[in-house]
């Protein structure tokens, strides 16, 4: 993607990801997780701030730290550098919020724009349709093209 | 093209690999999360346009 995007670190098997968000508040260290689910190959995408001090993730804190278009960018290189090393994986990324789902649609649709990678499917109402820009889904389902 | 050039085209990016990370990985870090995800599995399941194909 040619979007400016941060610096990305990883853990040793890209399960977790560590960006530093620098923004009107400052510098905020972000944490991307995909997490097992019950079913292999699927896994659960969620994204956190990064308590420096505590060492906790919050994944319900609203930054606000004038950065977003860049921070869900980074989110989404995330999904390419996991996609690269796990590349039958599918991704799932609920939206729990308003707020979250807002912004997994506004990455998204991003995301489809830029490239032609990844097919995504959106969850709504117990069914799974392809994703549209103009509707709310509950949660996003992404995986690599063959 | 000028390397910062190739390196802002890249669509994988490139992730320096930080040790103190490893300590997340086998964490349930966003528990809320994925208990909605393991619901969607139990109550949806896996998308018929996705699993039909697989199965073909």
């Amino acid at each position: 993607m040619k979007l400016p995007k941060y610096p990305l670190s990883s853990s040793d098997k890209m399960m977790t990801f560590e960006f530093i968000s620098e923004g009107n508040k400052g510098v905020i260290y972000k944490i991307v997780k995909y997490q097992p689910t019950n079913l292999k190959g699927l896994f659960n995408l969620d994204f956190g701030d990064k308590d420096m001090e505590t060492g906790e993730i919050d994944d319900n804190i609203i930054s606000n730290n004038g950065d977003i278009e860049k921070v869900l960018t980074t989110v989404v290189a995330t999904i390419y550098a996991f996609t690269d090393k796990y590349p039958n994986s599918w991704i799932y990324a609920p939206g729990i919020t308003n707020v979250r789902i807002r912004l997994y649609r506004m990455g998204i649709s991003r995301f489809l724009t830029e490239t032609k990678d990844f097919e995504v499917l959106g969850e709504q109402e117990d069914d799974w349709e392809e994703f549209n820009l103009n509707v709310e889904y509950e949660g996003f389902l992404v995986r690599r093209k063959k | 093209m000028k390397i910062k050039e190739i390196l802002k085209d890249r669509k994988i990016p490139i992730v320096t690999i930080k040790k103190e990370l490893n300590q997340y990985d086998d964490k349930t870090l966003f528990p809320v999360k994925l208990e909605k995800a393991n619901e969607m599995l139990k109550n949806i399941g896996l998308p018929k346009q996705w699993t039909k194909a697989k199965s073909e």
